[in-house]
């Protein structure tokens, strides 16, 4: 008993001192933005999109926004507003490329044309 | 502009093979070769995708097209000229290794039980393939080794590159393992026990963990994970015989290399527990035990009967293992000696690190790898706690002088580091400590923008595919992050620089899978082993590993610059010499490997 109080404490303690470095600690590059550029980067290549600037994203407090421009000068923009899953939109100029899944962008580029999901 | 005159040629034939102990005919035929683009296996012929369903939600890896370079113009701004493929001559071809995170899976100096109490959290504490690693890194060497010669010029590779977390403990064994594997010592990834595996992955009760003798029973299990009876004594049963690196390489500080796990301080306890006997298997007992220098700090007392539990046995959450002297924490100092340990050749000895670093403990350094490009290998490393980084001080106002000489000598500028632009924001120091400022990316890249010869910034750390472009006005530079050897893809890559002849300078990423086969054979060699971790990481499904992948825009790519001067000063025959200079030491590689 003696050992699990023990155990406990410590485990509250590293909980409560480490806490800002145990969240730093999640999966390196695994977040939001990076899921949302790629997605939609995936996107505008598959479209046949000749990129003069690839979209570079800022994060706010929900949304994830990525902007860019095509050449010819149509903007690009990507956003993810949040929620789980991540949506992904990407426009180009008044054309709506994609609405739905970011993830599901990401894993059909993984996957053999054709393959099933 | 004339290449090199047949007298120059003769004489640099002559040279070579005197300086590295070559027949001349031998040499001369490599160097009378006229330089092709090579179709050695890169992603430009073959990637590795997703397969179909296993078992469960486990997906085997199937061959996939290959991926062209894609030009890119967000630096360049403008359309590149249509004829450059024509004229483009290599100023230096360059392999990039990152984040090789060589792991002891056995040593008792781990916390992978901290999974268990989150495992998004702690995900880098314990992966599936972790006993694996250093097949990975020598199937890495030897992609590396395949791609010697440029896709895209025919040059030969120049020198490589190894930006940081090498070592994932903070382990001697770790950084002795990565450092011989790269040399080309054959290395057997094995410690403690000579003949058994002893770490977590082999008991029965380790429920929580990936056991490939029989998955069942956890969250790997319940996933899919395949039952792999012979991968743990395979693993450990024969040597890793990687071909070694074919250049000169060099490397940085990963934050690995510098902290605990990348993000905490090591205490003395911990370095205890690393040469021990005792391996926990708990987090219970990794937080109550092992982390208790930044965890728990009990009264002396408790800490005394904490010790004797330890020492006895009788402390719950831990097994009884073989000690291993040589899993031995290193200090951060011990990088760069270690470093010096190493083969004359390729060398450098050091590896970019120089006496005067050993002298000075600065942790930064500049090399040429060619005679008109610079290199700046940076330390980005926090000191004090977590995993991201910033440059100190003294670091920026040296690189900040090194590149206003770089451009009076007319270098063209390679920036080197572990940390890239969008993980330079930590500015926490030791209360009471070194007080110097600590710069965060948006000065770095203000800097690199001051300076038109940056053409390229070189950097990992997390874990994935990832080219973004920096501009000021009419010019730019570009910043270049590879994947990692650890998580899925296990990807690396080349860089050449490509001097277009037309006023603008082309950087070219190829990256490269490592040299195991797609699917893991049946004889569970080393390279079959490197495979079977590819098709673990790419399961891992706490990594997010498809995303790691990067999209077509952060792998195969032409990205275009104007040039950062007049690159007509530099001469053909200056080229030639180089690359006859960077083949004449492959063959001295191979001549060695041979022996």
């Amino acid at each position: 008993m003696k050992r699990l109080v023990g155990a406990v404490l410590a485990t509250a303690t590293l909980t409560l001192t480490a806490c800002s470095q145990v969240s730093a600690l999640a999966p390196v590059g695994g977040n939001r933005e990076a899921l949302l550029r790629f997605a939609g980067n995936d996107v505008l290549v598959s479209h046949g999109v000749a990129i003069r600037t690839a979209p570079v994203c800022t994060t706010g407090q929900d949304d994830v926004v990525c902007t860019g421009e095509a050449v010819g000068g149509d903007p690009i923009r990507l956003t993810g507003a949040a929620g789980e899953p991540l949506v992904l939109v990407v426009t180009v100029g008044n054309r709506t490329l994609y609405d739905g899944p970011a993830q599901d962008v990401v894993d059909r580029a993984a996957r053999p044309s054709g393959a099933p999901s | 502009m004339p290449g090199l005159s047949r007298r120059a040629f003769l004489a640099a034939v002559g040279g070579l093979a005197a300086a590295l102990q070559l027949d001349p005919l031998v040499v001369g035929e490599a160097l009378a070769q006229a330089p092709a683009p090579s179709d050695a296996p890169t992603t430009l012929q073959r990637t590795i995708l997703q397969g179909s369903v296993v078992q469960g939600r486990y997906r085997a890896l199937t061959a996939g097209p290959g991926e062209p370079h894609i030009p890119r113009i967000d630096v360049l701004g403008r359309d590149p000229g249509p004829d450059r493929a024509r004229a483009r001559r290599s100023l230096l071809y360059l392999g990039h290794l990152s984040d090789m995170h060589v792991i002891d899976a056995q040593s008792p100096g781990r916390i992978e039980p901290m999974i268990v109490q989150d495992h998004s959290a702690w995900a880098s504490a314990f992966h599936p393939q972790d006993p694996l690693t250093v097949h990975v890194a020598g199937a890495m060497a030897a992609a590396v080794s395949a791609a010697r010669t440029s896709a895209v010029t025919g040059a030969p590779l120049d020198a490589t590159v190894v930006t940081g977390d090498s070592a994932d403990m903070h382990s001697g064994l770790e950084l002795r393992w990565y450092i011989d594997v790269l040399d080309g010592v054959p290395v057997t990834a094995n410690s403690g026990s000579p003949d058994v595996y002893e770490g977590l992955q082999a008991w029965p009760d380790v429920t929580w963990a990936y056991r490939p003798d029989d998955p069942a029973g956890g969250e790997f299990g319940d996933y899919g994970f395949p039952r792999l009876p012979d991968m743990l004594a395979a693993a450990i049963g024969s040597p890793v015989e990687s071909p070694g690196l074919p250049t000169p390489w060099y490397a940085v500080y990963g934050n690995h290399d510098t902290l605990l796990l990348g993000t905490f301080d090591v205490d003395s306890q911990f370095r205890s527990t690393a040469v021990g006997d005792r391996k926990a298997t708990t987090w219970q007992a990794v937080a109550g035990k092992a982390l208790t220098g930044y965890a728990a700090t009990g009264s002396p007392v408790q800490r005394f009967v904490d010790a004797v539990d330890t020492a006895f046995g009788t402390a719950p959450g831990f097994r009884t293992v073989t000690a291993d002297a040589r899993r031995r924490i290193f200090e951060q100092r011990e990088f760069m000696t270690a470093h010096f340990e190493t083969t004359p050749l390729p060398g450098p000895v050091g590896h970019g690190f120089t006496q005067a670093n050993l002298d000075s403990g600065k942790t930064w350094w500049s090399a040429d790898p060619a005679p008109h490009v610079r290199m700046f290998g940076l330390d980005t490393c926090n000191q004090v706690a977590g995993p991201d980084g910033a440059v100190p001080d003294d670091q920026f106002r040296w690189l900040r002088a090194e590149l206003e000489r770089a451009g009076a000598e007319k270098k063209v500028c390679v920036v080197l580091s572990h940390h890239n632009s969008l993980t330079l924001e930590n500015r926490a120091v030791r209360p009471g400590g070194d007080t110097q400022t600590l710069h965060g990316a948006e000065e770095l890249v203000d800097l690199l923008l001051d300076h038109p010869q940056v053409v390229v910034w070189l950097n990992g750390h997390t874990h994935l595919n990832q080219i973004l472009a920096h501009t000021r006005g009419t010019t730019g530079f570009w910043e270049v992050t590879t994947a990692s050897c650890i998580d899925f893809p296990q990807q690396q890559q080349v860089v050449e620089l490509v001097d277009n002849r037309d006023g603008t300078l082309s950087v070219f990423t190829t990256v490269l899978d490592h040299a195991a086969p797609v699917t893991a054979g049946p004889d569970r060699g080393w390279l079959d082993l490197a495979a079977t971790s590819r098709e673990l990481a790419a399961n891992d499904w706490i990594e997010t590993p498809m995303m790691r992948r990067g999209s077509p825009l952060d792998r195969n790519t032409e990205l275009l610059l104007p040039a950062p001067f007049d690159l007509s000063t530099i001469t053909d025959a200056q080229l030639e010499a180089q690359h006859a200079t960077a083949t004449a030491r492959m063959l001295a590689h191979d001549a060695r490997s041979s022996r």
